[in-house]
């Protein structure tokens, strides 16, 4: 069904495959900008990706770009400052990204504040605060999941007030993505396959819930697809490029789907876990999925009906009875998740991920209060938030 | 195939302008004044830091609807308020008039870009919730259903509080 009013936006241009990355310096002088600093992780470096970023450059006979390696895993606004500082004082004029969710978060936070001329990130929290167009900034994703690379938010944590706070504006959107399967041969399986189900989060969610459009419903049932396809072999044979580059292209579908179409109780639950009881982003979306699908099944019985095909193959939804193909989708994100918990021991549940009972209402309070949970097609208030925590634990 | 033009009167955008205005002044008292009997809308402003404020905006040039958070309850500001720590701008008068008539629920609203708002996401999420559960108090079920996912349950004598609303909250503004 056509929505009666939607908007879809995606400016970001994708470069996509094997070696993809040798065309970053070529990218950068077609944007007229002259002096990267490039946020990153020591992983990174450890993985040898920054040396691979220093070469091309070299190649192109371009000055090598200042590095910042020292994101940790949990940004903050005092992380973004020193590495706004370091900007400035280099007089640099754009931003590479390369790395998981933290990285590419620090890096639109530094966005913010060089190209705002503050010190103080914070005050440009929320929705559409920013008034003008951010430096040019390029995103090299290493994990296939968080879809960064192409939405405009970013969470950052303030260390000031001890909470995450969403950052949301057009204007953090980056110009270009690359996709390059080198980087993310390194991802260990059970990274790999938390990352993934974000992926698959996204994109399922995008596709149910209420901001879903005919454009996000594309690129959300590619993503379904090639997930379903090359997932388990990307956790099982990291090495294996194809479907590396597979997980990376559906990783950023998901996220252009997600994007324009919003998430749900899946990411209210999520955002609330990763906050309070530190439960990493991708492993939170894999623990909570079916329990979302199922609370919103009767609202959403005929989108969750249609998931099967892409979720489970022709075969299986030809041969699933009509009333129950909505059941068995949800049916095969649970083998989906037993299969990754063979492999790799990816967390199945709370439990499992080492979060105290004791928080479980502190986590419902802050799912019902995230910004996610107005898109959901149900409505979910404390006590229901409880339940399903319950039922997760 | 020809194609079809709308002729906008003048008219139109004045009535349209009047009826907004009408319904934030009801939206604002109501819910101030919900704000002082209604449990959960309570629970809900008591999160909010004192001075907080709030203001609903038609974009480019209104109307307007302000609150503030005075002495732990919501006070209706009218339209005078210069900035609000919270602004959920509607981005013409045709989106303000869908969502005030009231055609269009707030999820939906939201879910149409027919607003954005500024400030913080998570109190957006709190006065989205004070507005659900005032809604059951303004008007019947039938159209309460076609504005939110499920109606929010009241413990109280429904009838009474609506009148109360209508007669007393709504007209002194107490």
């Amino acid at each position: 069904m056509i929505p009666s009013y939607y908007e879809f936006y995606c400016p970001v241009k994708i470069i996509s495959g094997h070696k993809a990355l040798d065309n970053l310096p070529y990218e950068m002088e077609q944007m007229g900008v002259k002096r990267p600093i490039v946020i990153t992780d020591k992983g990174i470096v450890l993985a040898g990706i920054i040396d691979l970023v220093k070469e091309v450059f070299k190649e192109f006979n371009m000055e090598p770009p200042i590095i910042y390696d020292e994101v940790p895993p949990d940004s903050s606004n005092k992380v973004v400052n020193e590495i706004a500082k370091i900007f400035m004082k280099n007089q640099c004029d754009s931003i590479i990204a390369i790395g998981g969710g933290s990285s590419i978060d620090t890096a639109k936070g530094v966005n913010i504040v060089v190209s705002e001329g503050t010190n103080d990130l914070m005050q440009f929290a929320g929705a559409e605060m920013l008034k003008r167009p951010l430096k040019p900034l390029v995103v090299v994703p290493t994990t296939a999941g968080t879809g960064s690379e192409v939405t405009l938010v970013a969470v950052i944590y303030n260390e000031d007030k001890g909470i995450k706070m969403a950052f949301t504006s057009y204007y953090l959107l980056p110009r270009i993505a690359i996709l390059d399967p080198r980087i993310t041969l390194s991802l260990p399986p059970h990274i790999t396959a938390a990352t993934g189900m974000d992926a698959l989060t996204h994109a399922i969610e995008s596709f149910y819930c209420i901001q879903k459009n005919p454009l996000s419903d594309g690129y959300a049932i590619s993503a379904i697809r090639l997930i379903r396809e090359h997932l388990i072999e990307a956790v099982k044979n990291g090495k294996n490029k194809q479907a590396r580059l597979a997980m990376a292209n559906a990783a950023t579908m998901a996220g252009i789907a997600f994007s324009n179409s919003m998430v749900g109780m899946v990411h209210s639950l999520g955002h609330a876990a990763g906050g309070i009881a530190h439960v990493p982003h991708g492993l939170a979306m894999s623990i909570f999925l079916p329990f979302g699908m199922e609370y919103n099944l009767e609202a959403r019985r005929q989108e969750l009906s249609e998931i099967l095909l892409y979720l489970g193959g022709e075969e299986e939804y030809v041969n699933t009875p009509k009333d129950k193909r909505a059941e068995r989708a949800i049916e095969i994100v649970v083998k989906l998740k037993e299969e990754l918990y063979e492999i790799c021991k990816l967390p199945r549940t709370l439990r499992e991920a080492g979060v105290e009972e004791e928080k479980l209402p502190e986590i419902a309070k802050a799912a019902i209060d995230d910004p996610s949970i107005i898109f959901n097609p149900k409505e979910m208030g404390f006590d229901d938030a409880m339940k399903i925590l319950k039922k997760a634990y | 195939m020809g194609r079809h033009a709308t002729i906008v009167l003048p008219g139109t955008m004045v009535l349209k302008k009047i009826t907004i205005k009408t319904i934030f002044f009801i939206l604002g008292r109501a819910l101030s004044s919900a704000s002082k009997f209604e449990p959960r809308i309570r629970k809900e402003v008591a999160s909010w830091e004192e001075g907080f404020k709030i203001k609903m905006f038609v974009l480019p040039s209104g109307p307007a609807l302000g609150w503030e958070k005075q002495h732990g309850k919501l006070q209706y500001l009218g339209s005078k308020l210069d900035h609000g720590d919270l602004i959920v701008n509607f981005k013409n008068l045709t989106s303000a008039f869908l969502l005030m008539t009231p055609q269009v629920g707030l999820a939906q609203g939201f879910a149409e870009h027919r607003v954005n708002v500024v400030g913080d996401l998570n109190k957006a999420i709190s006065l989205t919730r004070c507005i659900s559960i005032l809604l059951p108090y303004l008007y019947p079920d039938f159209i309460v259903k076609r504005l939110l996912k499920e109606i929010p349950q009241i413990k109280y004598n429904r009838l009474y509080r609506m009148l109360y609303l209508y007669l007393i909250g709504i007209p002194l503004g107490i």
